[in-house]
Order: structure tokens, then sequence, then C-alpha cells
């Protein structure tokens, strides 16, 4: 109990100007009570949360408070208003001019016009102090004033205090903090009252957050093993720094994810409360400034930035085997710096090994990435056996680079291309990056660009590898058919030639008639003949035209191969006699023993196969001067076909040819349309069969054609 | 019969010999001397500087074409009067384009051409290296 009777001593205490310490309980209150009973004007007090009640349940100290109000005091009041102390607090606010409330007030003052008075206390509620200091001194006064306006401006009203109290109102708040312990404290009472909890952290930030807040941590996973919360998620850069953290996090059953491109801050997120680190994290350095929060725009912010991140991380166990086996982690950046993403272009240009597929939005673009010396590159990538293909619209401005290009690493294959709004660039199917061309006559590639992708994920490069596959095929299909035009037109122009070889001879001879009456049967002669090329030159493109139009009908009959040879062997001694002067011998390989085989039966069309035989053998006329050609049919019954073979001792097929002889228009001789052994090919295919030719390797010389035929069993 | 003619030599070169026997039947009723061969080596063999009025060179033949035929000819008689025949202006321009371009449009016959044409040609292209 308090002393009242030592109140006596006030006069005599303080009269000298000075600061003194008084102790004892009784001597402190009696100084309070002095302190109250001698001011005049004004007090005002800033006192922790215990102070309220022992103010109402001292009587003495009571009465001092109103009798200081009667006198016309202007009393102000700061405390921390707590929900222990609240009814003191209401009572409090009867008795002083204004109480307003401040957050964890530590210490007490009271300050009058005159005097500084400051109890110290240790915060046991009920107990008033044991010593005590006081001063009267005007310049520790003005000084404590200063401190108490501005402790006071940081104040709210009770009133709102008790509100948010009685009606369990959380009060909205974003707080920066830059004092190293304070944000120890801010992160783990954001940590402690969450009830979920989401991490963004730098590999850095994870050593942190483990060596301050690990403790905590595991008393939130106990509380998830009972069902109390509802568990920690992590979003990091999983590297070499922190990949044993990781694992022991994981092993505890927090949720890891890793995301390549972290966001610049670093924050944690829970169901209450923000953190978020101003400056970067370091290798387990103290976090220098953090903003706090428990503002529902700032919830709603990090915790969507958070879920974003996680839906684009990658499970933790899978980067961490891609560390252990030493893969490179897979990444999407959008890059918006120029510069930045023409030195990312260099480096995978450069770091080429099998396939660079290039696609350019147009004429400059190639020059551009000469500039930039990708194309040396290029040239020195396929000079090391790179598969280099490049879309790109070309023109007389990018020509000198096709040259070069063309001069130095012919196996480069470059397209003409369409313009298009971006670029985009495929190494390796191991790496893409796409950029869009903001400003197409740009002289720079970083000045010539907009937005740009940069990734190694294989999803993105495989699709945008189809991608290219695509557009390349289709400008191969234009570079086909401007070829097919060229070839179609050329195709006339030889077809005309041939044509008029013919009419030349029918339509020279004819009028030299009435000049060489004597000749008449000579010159006729000439006329039939040419009018039989003629007309067979003119079934020739007839069939050809059918068979591109897919019109070519087949009138099939079951016959005995070897009933067509006969006449096809007059037919061809008579031209042989004329076109060798009887120094090639057409022979019919299976004459000798004819009779004593079994038919050869087939189901086809006896005009075509005849077409095909003729075609084969006037073929070999042509080219052999010499020697013999021989016909030579044989069924084969395992594979239930008939070979047809015809051979001659000519000067061969030219290798360059070979692979493409059954194309239309190619031709190895001067004469011919370059039709014969396209349909050839189109009748035997039509049948079921194949054709096919060599040179004769084994006799030296000559040509080997063979087609096959589908086989009739006698059961069929 | 055309007494300027008379006498002039030709040698006629076309792989085909349906035509060379149509054009050697033609001149020669006209009084043309000719000279007629299917394979262009062998023309080239029997070729004789300062000899002929005109040469007639098919443009399409095996072993050897025309322009191949040309240039040897050239080797051997660098004043040698030579005419090309063609069906079809495709020779014309690759000739151009292979770098004979001195050569003039006129120095070839369009097949399919009849008798009479034929010698009206042949007489202007002979006369056109008569006067320069």
């Amino acid at each position: 109990m308090v002393d009242t009777s030592s109140s006596h001593q006030r006069g005599k205490k303080m009269i000298r100007e000075g600061t003194e310490v008084f102790y004892g309980v009784d001597t402190v209150m009696n100084t309070i009570l002095q302190f109250l009973y001698q001011s005049r004007g004004k007090i005002d007090a800033c006192v922790d949360y215990t102070r309220p009640s022992l103010a109402i349940d001292i009587a003495i100290l009571k009465r001092a408070f109103l009798d200081a109000r009667k006198r016309g005091v202007k009393f102000r009041y700061a405390t921390e208003i707590t929900k222990d102390n609240i009814a003191s607090c209401k009572q409090m606010m009867t008795m002083v001019d204004e109480l307003r409330h401040l957050d964890g007030i530590k210490g007490n003052f009271y300050i009058s016009e005159t005097g500084y008075l400051a109890p110290a206390t240790f915060h046991e509620a009920g107990k008033p102090a044991a010593q005590i200091i006081y001063s009267n001194v005007k310049e520790l006064i003005e000084h404590q004033k200063y401190i108490f306006e501005t402790l006071w401006s940081k104040t709210i009203p009770a009133e709102k205090r008790i509100r948010e109290i009685e009606e369990g109102i959380v009060r909205y708040e974003t707080v920066i903090i830059e004092n190293s312990d304070e944000i120890i404290k801010g992160i783990y009472s954001l940590t402690a009252d969450s009830n979920e909890l989401d991490t963004c952290l730098t590999s850095g930030g994870m050593h942190y957050s483990h060596k301050y807040f690990f403790d905590i941590k595991k008393k939130l996973l106990d509380k998830q093993k009972r069902g109390e919360h509802k568990g920690l998620r992590y979003i990091t850069n999983i590297d070499i720094e922190n990949l044993e953290l990781v694992k022991l996090y994981l092993e505890l059953g927090i949720r890891v994810k890793h995301v390549h491109n972290l966001p610049p801050m670093s924050f944690g997120v829970s169901d209450k409360k923000i953190a978020v680190t101003i400056e970067k994290m370091e290798s387990g350095k103290v976090v220098q400034s953090l903003l706090l929060s428990n503002e529902s725009q700032y919830l709603k912010h990090f915790s969507s930035v958070f879920q974003r991140l996680w839906e684009s991380g990658i499970d933790a166990a899978d980067r961490i085997r891609e560390i252990e086996e030493g893969t490179e982690a897979e990444f999407y950046e959008v890059i918006t710096d120029g510069k930045k993403a023409s030195q990312i272009l260099v480096d995978m240009t450069t770091a080429t090994q099998k396939e660079a597929l290039i696609f350019l939005p147009n004429d400059k673009s190639m020059m551009r990435m000469d500039r930039l010396g990708l194309i040396d590159y290029l040239v020195k990538a396929s000079q090391n056996g790179a598969n280099v293909k490049i879309i790109c619209p070309l023109s007389k401005e990018n020509a000198e680079i096709q040259k070069k290009i063309s001069d130095n690493a012919p196996d480069i294959r470059i397209l003409d291309g369409n313009s298009s709004p971006y670029g985009m660039y495929i190494i390796d199917r191991e790496k893409f990056l796409r950029a869009e061309l903001k400003s197409p006559g740009a002289e720079k590639f970083s000045d010539a660009i907009g937005l740009v992708v940069y990734s190694n994920r294989r999803i993105t490069v495989d699709s945008f590898g189809s991608v290219f596959e695509l557009l390349w095929n289709e400008r191969m299909l234009v570079e086909e058919l401007k070829k097919a035009d060229r070839m179609q037109k050329e195709f006339i122009s030889i077809a005309a030639h041939e044509l008029k070889t013919p009419i030349q001879a029918i339509l020279g001879m004819s009028s030299l008639l009435k000049y060489y009456p004597e000749r008449t049967d000579q010159v006729l002669e000439v006329i039939s003949r040419n009018a039989v090329r003629l007309q067979r030159l003119s079934t020739n493109i007839l069939d050809a035209t059918r068979i591109e139009s897919q019109t070519l009908r087949l009138e099939k009959e079951r016959f005995d191969i070897r009933d067509l040879i006969p006449s096809i062997i007059e037919d061809y001694k008579e031209r042989i006699k004329d076109n060798t002067n009887n120094k090639v011998e057409l022979i019919y390989a299976n004459d000798a023993n004819l009779k004593n085989n079994n038919p050869i039966v087939v189901e086809a069309d006896k005009e075509r196969i005849i077409q095909v035989i003729s075609n084969l053998i006037s073929n070999s006329i042509q080219f052999t001067n010499q020697g013999y050609i021989s016909l030579n049919i044989v069924a084969d019954n395992d594979s239930n076909g008939v070979i047809v073979t015809v051979r001659d001792t000519g000067t061969g097929i030219n290798p360059e040819i070979l692979p493409k002889l059954f194309s239309k228009f190619v031709t190895r001789s001067q004469r011919g349309t370059g039709l014969g052994l396209f349909i050839s090919k189109s009748i035997i295919e039509a049948h079921g069969g194949r054709i096919w030719a060599e040179n004769n390797i084994s006799d030296g010389q000559g040509t080997i054609f063979c087609f096959t035929l589908p086989l009739e069993t006698k059961d069929s | 019969m055309n007494e300027r003619i008379k006498g002039k030599r030709i040698m006629v070169v076309d792989d085909e010999s349906d035509l060379t026997l149509f054009f050697s039947m033609s001149l020669e009723y006209h009084g043309f001397e000719v000279e007629a061969f299917n394979d262009p080596r062998k023309a080239l063999s029997n070729f004789k500087p300062d000899y002929y009025d005109l040469v007639v060179l098919d443009i399409k033949m095996p072993n050897m074409d025309g322009f191949e035929l040309y240039k040897e000819i050239q080797k051997i008689d660098s004043k040698a009067n030579v005419c090309f025949l063609t069906a079809s202006e495709l020779y014309y321009k690759e000739f151009r384009e292979k770098e004979y371009n001195a050569l003039d449009k006129d120095l070839f016959i369009r097949k399919p051409i009849g008798n009479e044409e034929l010698i009206k040609e042949i007489d202007r292209l002979i006369e056109n290296k008569e006067d320069a």
C-alpha cells in the first residue's frame, strides 16, 4: 500500500532547478502526487499498458488525477490499450481530456509546463515504480515535449482502438521496417501466426530463412500434421548452393518448386500477412529492410504472383535430378532488352553443333544477322557438318550475303520466304528464340526487335521445330511448283521440237514430190515413216497427260506374256537393221525352251505391256552401236511374279541420271520427249509391278532394265 | 534454176537422216552442191576450211550439239559462214546466254520449213556473207 503521509516533503524537494532520482515506492508515489497537484496548464503522459489500472486502483493517485482535471489542467494520455486493460482505459478516458492508443509503449513519463517525471517500472501490473527521475531543467522538458509530440502523432483515438478490440477488427497497416532485429521479429510473427505460408526466395534467401526461422517452421509442420496448418510452400531457384537445404525441406514435407527467373523481390505470404524484402537477398545475409503488410490488396497480389510462379515452376525433384545429372534446367524467358537478346542469339548460334533452323522476317534481317557475325558462324557450323536451313525473303539487298553463304558453305540451304512479323531461331533442337520484328528497316538486330522469347523447354522447342518444318515444306513446295512450271514449259518446248522433226520431214518431202517423180517411192516412205513417228509422239504426250490427270485406263485380260514376244522381236529386227547396219543382234533368251516351259500367265493390258517392252527395246537400240540386246522373261514362283529383263551392250546410263531416270522429262537421249520411261513406269505400277534400271557392271558395259508383273496362278 | 546458186557448196549436219535427205534433195535440185552428215563428229572430221559457202547445223544432236560443232569449226575456219536449224525459240535464247551473242538472230532457220522458203533462206544467207 502506498503511504500518503509523506506528501509533506513535496515543497522542499522541488525548489532547486535540477534533475534528481528518488528511490522507494513511497517516495516515488509522493513525487508523482506532488507533480500532479503542482501542475498548472497541462500534463502529457505516455505510459505503458500497466499504468491505467494503477491510476484507477490507487485511490490517492486517482484523486490527484481528478483534482488536476478540476483545476482545469489539460490532460493528454497516451497508452497501449489491450484486451486486458480495456476496462481501466475506459474509466481513464473520463478522467483525462484525451486518451489515445499507441502500440507497444515501453516505459513511462509525464511532462507538465514545469517538470518532467519518469517512473522506472518493469511492467509488473499493479505495482508502482520503485524509483523515479524528476527534472525541472527547462531544456530537458522541451526535449521531452518534443519526444511526446512525436509519439502522440502516431497514436490512434482510444475509441477506435477499443472498437477494434471489442469487435475483433483487424487493423490494416503497411510498414517498412529497417531494423534487422525488428525484421526478424516481423517475419517470425508472420510465420508463427500463419495458417498457411508461401515463400518465394532466392537461393541465398533460403539460407537466411533457414538460419532464423527453421525452428518456428518445424513447429508449423507439427501443426500441419495435426491438421492445424495448411503447410509450407517454397519457390526458389534451386542451384548447387541451396541443393542440400532443399533436399532437407523436401524430406520434412515442405513443398518446393524451382523457378529459373525469380521476381526481383523475395516475399512471404501467409493467410494474414505479407513480408517483402526491399533489397536483394544474398546468401545468409541479414535483411536490411522489409515491407510488412496485412492489407488485403497486398495479400491478393502476392498470393496470385506466388500461384502463377508455382504453376509454371518445375518440381524440385526434377530440378535436383537435372543438377545431379548435369543436364540443363528448362527455362522460358521473355526478354525486352534488345542488346541482351542479341547476345543470346550470338551465344546460341556460336554453339551450333548439329542443326540451325532459321526463319527470317524480312530481307534486311539477313543483313542484320550478318552484322552480328551470325552468317559467319553459320558458315563455320555448316563447314563442320551442321545442317543449316534458312528461310528468308530474298532480294537484291541481301544477294551479296546469299552469295557469301553459297560460296563458303554450299550445304546451307536457303529458301525464299514471305515477309513475317517475327523471326525464329532453333538451334540443335535445344534452344529456341523468337523475336518480334518491331522496326523492319533498322540496321541493328537490337533495334529491330520487340519482344523476344527465349527458351529451351522441350515442348516449346519441339513445337516451333515442327512449325519450321511446316514452313520449310511449304517453301519447298513453292520451289517445286516453280520448278514444275519451268519443266512444264521446257516440256512444251521439247515436245514442240520433237513434233517439228517429223513435221519437217513430211512437209519438206511432200513439197519435193513434184521435183523427183522418179523417187516417189523413197519420198513416200519417208513421209509415211514420219507420220507414224508423229502418231507415236502424240500418243506419248497424250499418255503422259492421262497419267498426270490419273485417267490412264487399263484393259486387262489374261494371257501368256511370252505370246507377245515373237511379233515384237520381228518388228524390232527390222528397225535394228536400219539403225545399226546389222551390228547389233536382238536375242530372245527363252527361245530355246519356250515350248517346254509352263505358260507364264499375267492379267494385264496387252497393248500397254507391248508398249513398255517396245519402249525398253527402242531405248536400248538408241544407245547400242554393237553387240546385242537381249530380252528375257522368267517366272519367279517365290515372289509370285514375272520378271522381264532387257539387257544391252550399249553406253550405259550416266550415274547422275540413274536415280531420276523414270521421272518425267528426264532424257538421256537427244531425241525423245523424255516421256517413254515415265509412261512405262506408270503402266507397270498401275499393274502392281515394279520397274528399275541398272548399269551392267558384271559384263562391264551396257544397261539392264527390269520390270515385274504379278503372276496369275492357275487357281486364281 | 538460179545461175548465182549453181556450184555453191553447202554442208548440212542433222542427226535425223530423213531431214538430211530432204535438205540434200531440195538443195541439190536447185543447183547446190551438198555434203550431208548425220553424225556431227564425222562432219567435223570432214570439214574443209575456206571451202563451203554455207554450213547448216542442227542444234539438238547427240554426242555434240550444234553450238559445240560451231565452236570447233570456228577454230578451223574463223570466217566460215555458219547458220543454225532450230525448232524452238528456247535454243536461240540458250545460245545467246552461252555468250555467243555476237550471232545474229538472222542466222537461225526455223523448222519446219518448206522447200521454197528453204531456198530463199539459204540464198539470203549466202548473199549476206558475200556482201560483208
